[in-house]
């Protein structure tokens, strides 16, 4: 499951939006709460697997899984959805091994939904997606 | 109508009530199962759930079990979130007692939509119960005076004297009948008529004690179930009832009122009396009481 990063894209951020109803201030106001949550979900994954609590780790993967899914980010539901399953399967090394993996997807897609969703972005709705720093504009 | 909304991932459930928000309803959130099934049982509680199917503590199958095991007239619709469709899952999800699922991620506009089809299923529901109670009504209460009407007296009477012989207590009855009213009737007309019934009804309703009941037996004939109530204590309920309504002439118009009065029969029995018995002694007890010169209770005791 290694791959280079951005080789992909982490978010299907058109497919999101269609999923919302178009509505981009809801989606940015998940975005914004995932972003916001994601250190405490990633740290209840994080502290799980480290204590080898299968079904906390199955949990707290499961419902991260759901998050990223919102925002149609493939990859980390991908990631998440393994996860999930070596958590059930008591396999809690394998499940360490993908965390630091999800973690960086993570990042991508925080970033990925601030860039999209950034007042520029708005404006050339539709256009090809600047490379711009997403933090100063989140 | 309030919606719950029960998911532990935070996305999915700030998604969820934004739904319902859009669709004029009022969000009731909890985190997990444990918090949804709480919400469930206060008063006004949602009557549509949106529940995740995995959550801690408590996952959303639980509580549909748990809230389809709960006798209660207002059924609560419930969708259930599921992140995957393995067919096996979905049918146990029924069986749980489930109206409705979403696979996740779902599609906004797919959920108000099952949003809307739920609530037309809990108003249908609504709507059956407040028919089913309404019929209930009409078909235990006197139209006219708004008391028990004869079946449903009978039935307190039955009840009441299975309760006595279980407590071995006495019951009694007291049999009331209008006096002259075929001449108010005759005089006055059938619609004054029923202002005097409605009137002597609503005087005699206002005099029993709280755990006595009161119904229409016939025409202008009532009865009065009262309840662990002896010989000496019904004579006193029945006295009541004849001065309530003698008290003063009852209005049946700006210019017009006419003087009412009520003869009463008291019969009181044993553990061993039947229906039949308590009310043929009543009856006497009235007949006597007609035959003294009206307004007046007499008393029978079952031998």
């Amino acid at each position: 499951m290694t791959r280079t990063q951005n080789e992909h894209q982490a978010i299907d951020f058109e497919s999101a939006l269609a999923k919302v109803g178009g509505d981009r201030d809801l989606l940015a106001e998940l975005a914004e709460l995932f972003c916001q949550e994601r250190p405490k979900m990633i740290s209840a994954l994080e502290r799980a697997v480290a204590e080898r609590n299968g079904p906390s780790a199955h949990a707290a993967a499961h419902s991260l899984k759901g998050s990223v899914a919102v925002f149609a980010a493939k990859w980390a539901v991908a990631l998440a959805m393994q996860l999930e399953a070596f958590a059930d399967s008591g396999q809690l090394a394998s499940a360490a091994e993908l965390l630091s993996e999800l973690k960086t997807e993570i990042e991508r897609v925080c970033e990925e939904l601030r860039r999209n969703l950034s007042p520029e972005a708005h404006q050339n709705d539709g256009a090809s997606q600047p490379e711009r720093d997403g933090k100063e504009l989140s | 109508m309030k919606i719950l909304v029960a998911d532990d991932d935070p996305i999915t459930r700030r998604l969820v009530q934004a739904c319902i928000a859009q669709t004029g309803y009022e969000a009731v959130v909890a985190v997990d199962g444990l918090e949804a099934l709480s919400r469930m049982e206060e008063r006004d509680s949602p009557r549509l759930a949106v529940l995740d199917w995995m959550m801690p503590h408590l996952d959303g199958l639980k509580v549909c079990e748990a809230v389809r095991k709960r006798e209660s007239d207002a059924y609560v619709y419930i969708i259930l979130l599921t992140a995957n469709e393995k067919s096996e899952q979905i049918v146990r999800g029924f069986e749980a007692g489930a109206d409705d699922y979403l696979t996740k991620p779902f599609d906004v506009e797919e959920l108000k939509a099952r949003i809307r089809a739920g609530r037309r299923i809990v108003e249908l529901q609504d709507q059956l119960v407040a028919a089913r109670d309404s019929l209930h009504v009409q078909a235990t209460h006197d139209a006219l005076t708004g008391l028990w009407n004869r079946r449903a007296i009978l039935e307190v009477l039955q009840n009441e004297l299975a309760r006595s012989k279980r407590r071995a207590t006495f019951p009694s009855i007291i049999m009331a009948d209008l006096d002259h009213f075929k001449r108010i009737n005759d005089g006055y007309g059938h619609p004054a008529g029923d202002i005097v019934l409605c009137e002597a009804a609503h005087r005699m309703a206002q005099s029993v004690r709280v755990y006595d009941s009161i119904g229409r037996y016939g025409g202008e004939e009532f009865l009065v179930v009262a309840a662990e109530c002896g010989q000496n204590e019904a004579v006193r309920v029945a006295d009541r009832l004849r001065e309530a309504v003698c008290d003063k002439p009852v209005i049946l118009g700006a210019h017009s009122s006419v003087p009412v009065t009520v003869s009463l029969g008291v019969a009181t029995g044993d553990a061993d009396t039947d229906v039949e018995s308590l009310l043929s002694h009543a009856d006497q007890a009235l007949y006597d009481a007609k035959r003294a010169g009206r307004n007046i209770v007499a008393v029978k005791t079952v031998e």
